[in-house]
């Protein structure tokens, strides 16, 4: 479904990203880790427009990802959860929802989407009326995820959504994001620093370093490698 | 209260409604790009030449050359920002950038007004005439006019910000604009439109007052300074905060004229706006990015 | 053999342009010049240019390398002017004696205006308060017409009283516009080498790290709020000493010719146009424009027209003004 095929990457002068290749087929969850300032996030802004790749490819289906600037990408079905949730603060956590369904193809199914979501997310539906940035960080999260939610997304991108977040919520929000995949049919393209829980719920991971990907495969195999098992697992 | 008080609050709520106009626009600007746009006052003084153009010249109905003005001036405004504004966005030094080239396009554009119109005041006659007596008071419907319009335009903006889907666009890119762009908003094009509506929202304010002040080319640098002063008074990015400083700031400059002296007004204001950065910049509802 | 020669020649040029002897050569120019073109208007012309190279240098030393973006640079200039004019005219001070007066006068009102700018740190908010604070001297010297007269202009200073020099004898100042581009010359020298010194010096390089990152500067234990009232004193001080010569060089004063907006930004212009926070920057700018302006001048009502589109193609086209565009590889600060 995406393929981020050698992409480089850099800020100014600065280069940040090489070569990076990617795969994600349909239906998978995919797993993207790497400890702070590997380029888990670049690559994810480069993937969704947020910044420009000086070169390598970026294919989506048959669409070339490139060719399109990226406030497009959402009627396309490619959707982020940013890092740090980035909600917006001065409006209501309905309205933050509402502003995921904001492109044309979303809304058809506006309410069906609300139900569900604060069906998903009973606290958010408690606090309907609340101004976001007033919310406690688990709650933002969800509320992060359900506003994605209602952008119908085809390929969903979460980077670090249990940053800061206690250990039972973090659970939670792996359940949820396994629960998407399953009965939404949402490809999962996830990038963590909690490389365990992350495995646990993935088909496949990357592994990333200084901008280069140095390990690839099933999570299986790759919760059983020596070197990530010292690095990212600490065991 | 006296006679004199009466009034002059009433020439303050004029003041304060054409005050939270431009402040309103102001505050848009600097809420969704993030600049202080130098070339505000320049908008309201294309607005006080196109009511001119309009009213006086080819004689249009007074409302049809209050939409004509705004319609106009909108065009201009987003036409500029696409132009000259938008390829500086996400250029490094944006901080200082702007505030050169929207100084520059207000020299430019106060020259060119003098070039074209020439340096004299112009005249415009008022939209309806007479005078109606009120609590005792006699204010012209020029004045009413003013009042009403204002508070119909700040109600429907409002609304416009709170109800619409532009509106929502609008708000969403000014509280992050990664975050809007990733759900669909096209960032390029709310700026466009929001500098549109800025700038029609200052030519209303100045084609209404038009009667009043009649129009010259430089007429838009003492309300670029006055839309300042509010803008921080009520919190810069805030609209409710530009209407209330609008209002509040008119209040104290028209007590200020009944206790000093008119010349001192001005020192008056200003001195507010150091108070205000020296102990409260984010002003009354703004936010913490100062 | 003409191609060894054409590339000696080039190499030469290189040296030449890369050397410090480029700026020895403008700085014997500029020494020569009045001599060279002794029409008393060029003389006029080169004499303006350097107030606005120095006062620009000023305010270059406060923006470029501090980071305050102040849009109230013209309180110093034009307090200097005044204070100087005013004591010379009713306490029978000496010119010479109000060029540092009005330098201290400058100095001191800086502080006033400098302390709102410590909390605030976005370029906006400093330029709001520092123009309020313009302002706000510009009407009360509009209105305290019984000591400058307002807008009715503050006739009659006295100009630069005559000295005697060891070997050239008594000069006079009367008319006499070589001795004043001569006196402004020196100023130049003294003034921009003082900041050239000074961005050299630890100083100079807190000040860059206060522009860079105010938060970072603070955490590796600069104090901030100190260094920020020094540059703004300094700044304001040879704001304040330029002035003080206006006033006795132009001998008219009136609030909107000294403390207006234009002032400031006449100053801003000029250093985009050479390039901000580079030494040579405000020069090159002061001369272009001063020269340019004065070129266009047959062009009359259209100059001003201009100036704005001027200010606009510099920004979007060539931000880092004439001076690095020309020398790319040069490290200039």
């Amino acid at each position: 479904m995406l393929q981020v095929e050698s992409i480089s990457v850099s800020y100014g002068d600065v280069q940040v990203l090489y070569n990076v290749t990617v795969e994600v087929k349909k239906g998978e969850i995919v797993t993207l880790l790497g400890s702070n300032g590997a380029g888990k996030t670049t690559t994810l802004k480069a993937i969704s427009g947020l910044m420009r790749a000086k070169s390598g490819k970026l294919t989506y289906g048959v669409l070339d990802l490139q060719t399109i600037p990226a406030y497009q990408l959402v009627s396309r079905g490619i959707v982020m959860v940013p890092e740090g949730r980035r909600l917006f603060p001065n409006m209501t956590v309905y309205e933050n929802l509402l502003m995921g369904a904001y492109h044309r193809e979303a809304r058809p199914g506006i309410n069906g989407n609300m139900d569900r979501v604060t069906e998903m997310f009973p606290k958010i539906k408690e606090r309907l009326r609340q101004m976001a940035g007033t919310l406690s960080g688990g709650e933002q999260q969800m509320l992060a995820i359900g506003r994605a939610l209602m952008s119908n997304p085809k390929l969903l991108m979460l980077d670090e959504p249990s940053l800061g977040l206690a250990p039972n919520l973090v659970e939670q929000i792996f359940e949820t994001i396994k629960d998407i995949n399953r009965k939404q049919d949402v490809t999962v393209l996830l990038v963590e620093q909690n490389a365990n829980m992350a495995l646990q719920i993935a088909n496949r991971g990357y592994v990333m370093e200084n901008g280069k990907i140095v390990l690839s495969g099933n999570s299986k195999d790759l919760l059983n490698n020596d070197q990530v098992r010292k690095v990212y697992l600490g065991l | 209260m006296s006679m004199q008080a009466a009034e002059q609050l009433i020439n303050g709520l004029i003041l304060g409604a054409m005050y939270a106009l431009v402040a309103s626009g102001l505050s848009l600007i600097w809420g969704s790009l993030k600049m202080l746009n130098f070339a505000h006052g320049e908008f309201y003084m294309l607005g006080g030449y196109m009511v001119f153009m309009a009213f006086t010249i080819m004689g249009m109905h007074p409302l049809i050359a209050l939409i004509f003005t705004m319609v106009s001036v909108f065009l201009m405004g987003a036409i500029l920002q696409h132009l000259l504004i938008r390829p500086l966005v996400d250029k490094p030094g944006w901080d200082v950038s702007h505030i050169v080239i929207t100084l520059g396009i207000s020299i430019f554009l106060q020259n060119f007004a003098h070039r074209v119109w020439g340096e004299n005041f112009q005249n415009v006659p008022y939209f309806f005439n007479g005078t109606s007596t009120i609590f005792g008071l006699g204010i012209s419907h020029q004045r009413i006019l003013i009042l009403v319009v204002t508070v119909l335009v700040i109600f429907l903006l409002i609304t416009f910000l709170k109800k619409s889907r532009a509106g929502w666009a609008l708000r969403a890119t000014a509280q992050d604009r990664d975050a809007a762009t990733l759900y669909g908003v096209d960032v390029q094009k709310v700026y466009m439109w929001t500098m549109g509506l800025s700038a029609a929202l200052a030519a209303l304010s100045a084609a209404m007052l038009a009667p009043i002040y009649s129009v010259n080319p430089w007429m838009g640098n003492a309300v670029l300074t006055k839309g300042f002063i509010v803008c921080v008074l009520g919190g810069l990015g805030s609209l409710e905060g530009a209407i209330l400083g609008g209002i509040l700031l008119a209040t104290a400059e028209s007590l200020g004229v009944l206790f000093w002296s008119s010349e001192w007004k001005d020192v008056v204001s200003f001195a507010l706006l150091i108070i205000v950065l020296w102990i409260r910049p984010s002003g009354l509802f703004g936010t913490k990015e100062w | 053999m003409v191609h060894d020669i054409k590339t000696r020649v080039a190499q030469n040029v290189s040296l030449f342009a890369n050397g410090p002897w480029l700026s020895r050569s403008v700085v014997l120019f500029l020494l020569a010049a009045p001599l060279l073109a002794p029409d008393p208007y060029i003389v006029h012309i080169l004499t303006l240019s350097l107030m606005y190279a120095v006062l620009a240098g000023s305010w270059n030393l406060l923006c470029g390398y501090a980071g305050i973006f102040s849009f109230g640079h013209q309180v110093f200039f034009g307090i200097g002017a005044y204070v100087s004019a005013i004591m010379a005219m009713r306490m029978g001070t000496s010119p010479w004696l109000g060029l540092l007066i009005g330098g201290g006068a400058a100095a001191l009102i800086s502080v006033v205006v400098a302390l709102p700018c410590l909390r605030l740190r976005a370029a906006p908010y400093i330029a709001i308060a520092t123009l309020g604070m313009a302002e706000i001297s510009r009407v009360v010297a509009q209105n305290l017409v019984g000591l400058t007269r307002g807008e009715l202009g503050l006739w009659g200073i006295p100009g630069l009283s005559d000295i005697a020099l060891p070997l050239a004898g008594t000069i006079s100042f009367t008319h006499n516009r070589i001795a004043y581009y001569y006196v402004m010359f020196v100023l130049f020298l003294l003034i921009t080498g003082a900041i050239y010194w000074l961005i050299k010096s630890p100083f100079g390089i807190a000040l860059k790290s206060i522009r860079e990152s105010q938060d970072a500067a603070e955490s590796l234990g600069v104090n901030v709020a100190l260094y920020k009232i020094m540059v703004f004193i300094i700044s304001a001080f040879f704001a304040g000493v330029v002035g003080s010569f206006y006033a006795h060089y132009i001998l008219i004063l009136t609030p909107s010719s000294v403390l207006s907006i234009s002032v400031v930004v006449e100053i801003i212009t000029i250093t985009l146009i050479g390039g901000l926070g580079i030494i040579w920057g405000p020069i090159a700018g002061a001369f272009i424009l001063t020269f340019s302006l004065e070129y266009l001048r047959f062009m009359g009502d259209y100059r001003l027209l201009i100036y704005g589109a001027i200010l606009i193609m510099i920004i979007l086209f060539m931000p880092e003004g004439f001076v690095r565009r020309i020398f790319p590889k040069r490290k200039l600060d």
